[in-house]
């Protein structure tokens, strides 16, 4: 077990965004219930759980695309003999652990003010913290893993919120096909075909450990992350 | 720790070949590689570093073999290195750079990783310095830090790339100093292009050349190579033409310029005695 002190260092170089992302998604979440204009129905509690499932991941999944290629250090981090890649894992965990904060205390806030039971799709107060858990690792996974591949935040975070922008408009057609509707991020609160939730939350949990076991993978060769790539 | 390399070579995308066909031991002490920009030097220390993989060849470092993940990790618990582009975390005190850095290399314990951070900071002058944020140090209170966190885990092999770089004069002649006291019974292997630093502080010298070893010797031997091939002329005309003009003294009567060519540059030539920057010019010129 490695010193708490080296978990508060990666904390900080996880950076502004994996701090600030998931506290400002669940405000404008609250932003957006407070705006609306029927408050009490249906609507306010999915915009409340909207906010878990759709801006919590969002914010998780941009500030996880941002972990790999702006590290200042990488050359002292790659001769050091604790892996990099085990570093930027701790920074990935510190990022999606932050947000798990952030969205299981609002949860237990909404749970509380009997908010979460006003949407009829909230699958429980247990087994409905899948709501946020399945989403904001798959995307998370999905930053970190693009991350990797591509070596700059700003290409892996493009693809982030091109994801999640695709699976908002075009919901219906991924939801049309077996794979679509296994891999669709907002299967709480934009619906999913009846029976397919619970496996739905299970393969995006799947589909992010895969994700971030290929991360690592890629992560293995030092020599891509100070751009020098053999012939 | 001993360091062997046969049949070094590294083939970047592109087919640019950084290292080609190279072969050198590295023994304990203090040891100089030397060349141009471009002969080859970053990537052996990086390979030698743990960081790039050779596209073929065999190296060895105090035993363990490179090519193997846990060579490279055996190698590196054991290893100090100061890169050509330091980086730093702008927004961390240089203690707590160094104290991360020491978790990094493995040194756990919260009261040994205090001492050693203070020790070092005190090697390297920068107490007074030790809990302002990095982004406000100069680039030689940075190469400083750098140099302390080589040192941190105690490293059997240290590597540095072009330290003296950005150095004032007094830094410069300070970091030699200490890479110097350092070396002992442990290997330092100190790459750059300012002959002097070599000439200042290693017995034995390494001179790469588009990635290919062109001289090993003493830096008396490197010298050597320039014997008879060092001239001084005299003129208010144009520098000769021939051979490779190393300095120019404004002199009574026009210019004295020092020329290193296979034989007298110009009629008023005569033969001066030999540098070790005119054995290497002497080497990398012909």
């Amino acid at each position: 077990m490695r010193p708490l002190t080296l978990w508060r260092y990666e904390a900080r170089r996880a950076g502004w965004a994996a701090l600030l992302g998931p506290p400002i998604a669940v405000a404008l979440g609250v932003s957006a219930a407070l705006a609306n204009p029927r408050p009490g129905d249906a609507t306010t509690a999915r915009i409340l759980l909207g906010a878990l499932e759709m801006a919590v991941p969002l914010a998780a999944g941009v500030a996880c695309a941002s972990l790999v290629g702006r590290d200042p250090a990488v050359e002292l981090q790659l001769a050091a003999p604790t892996p990099y890649r085990v570093t930027l894992l701790r920074r990935m965990v510190v990022t999606l652990g932050w947000a798990a904060v952030v969205a299981g205390l609002t949860a237990a806030v909404l749970i509380a003010t009997g908010w979460w039971a006003r949407w009829p799709a909230n699958h429980g107060p247990f087994a409905g913290q899948l709501t946020w858990v399945a989403p904001t690792a798959g995307l998370g996974a999905v930053g970190f893993a693009a991350g990797a591949v591509f070596r700059g935040p700003a290409a892996a975070g493009a693809l982030v919120t091109t994801l999640w922008t695709i699976q908002q408009f075009f919901g219906d057609l991924a939801q049309r096909h077996l794979p679509g509707r296994l891999l669709y991020l907002f299967a709480t609160t934009r619906g999913a075909v009846p029976g397919d939730w619970t496996e739905n939350r299970l393969a995006l949990l799947g589909a992010a450990a895969a994700l971030v076991a290929l991360a690592l993978v890629v992560l293995a060769r030092s020599e891509r992350l100070i751009g020098e790539e053999d012939e | 720790m001993r360091i062997e390399i046969s049949g070094l070579t590294k083939t970047y995308r592109g087919g640019v070949a950084a290292l080609d066909g190279l072969d050198l031991t590295v023994p304990t002490g203090m040891f100089g590689l030397l060349g141009a920009n471009g002969a080859g030097k970053t990537t052996l220390m990086r390979i030698l570093a743990g960081l790039v993989r050779p596209t073929s060849g065999r190296v060895t470092v105090g035993g363990h073999d490179m090519s193997t993940g846990a060579g490279r990790t055996a190698v590196q618990r054991g290893l100090g290195y100061l890169p050509q582009d330091l980086g730093v975390y702008p927004d961390l005190t240089a203690r707590q750079f160094l104290d991360y850095l020491a978790l990094l290399k493995g040194v756990d314990d919260r009261t040994t990783r205090r001492r050693r951070v203070g020790e070092l900071l005190e090697v390297v002058a920068l107490t007074g310095d030790a809990d302002r944020r990095l982004r406000g140090f100069s680039g030689g209170m940075r190469q400083r830090v750098g140099i302390a966190q080589a040192l941190l885990a105690d490293p059997q092999l240290l590597i540095v790339d072009e330290p003296t770089a950005g150095l004032d004069p007094q830094e410069r002649i300070r970091f030699r100093t200490l890479l110097s006291q350092f070396a002992g019974r442990r290997t330092v292997l100190l790459s750059t292009h300012i002959v002097d630093d070599i000439a200042q502080t290693c017995g034995e010298v390494a001179v790469l050349a588009r990635g290919r070893l062109i001289f090993r010797g003493t830096v008396d031997e490197l010298t050597h190579r320039a014997r008879g091939r060092v001239w001084s002329v005299v003129t208010d005309g144009p520098p000769p033409a021939e051979g490779m003009v190393v300095s120019a003294l404004p002199h009574e009567g026009g210019t004295r310029y020092r020329v290193v060519a296979p034989a007298a540059p110009d009629p008023r030539a005569r033969p001066v005695e030999p540098a070790i920057e005119d054995g290497y010019l002497a080497l990398t010129t012909r």
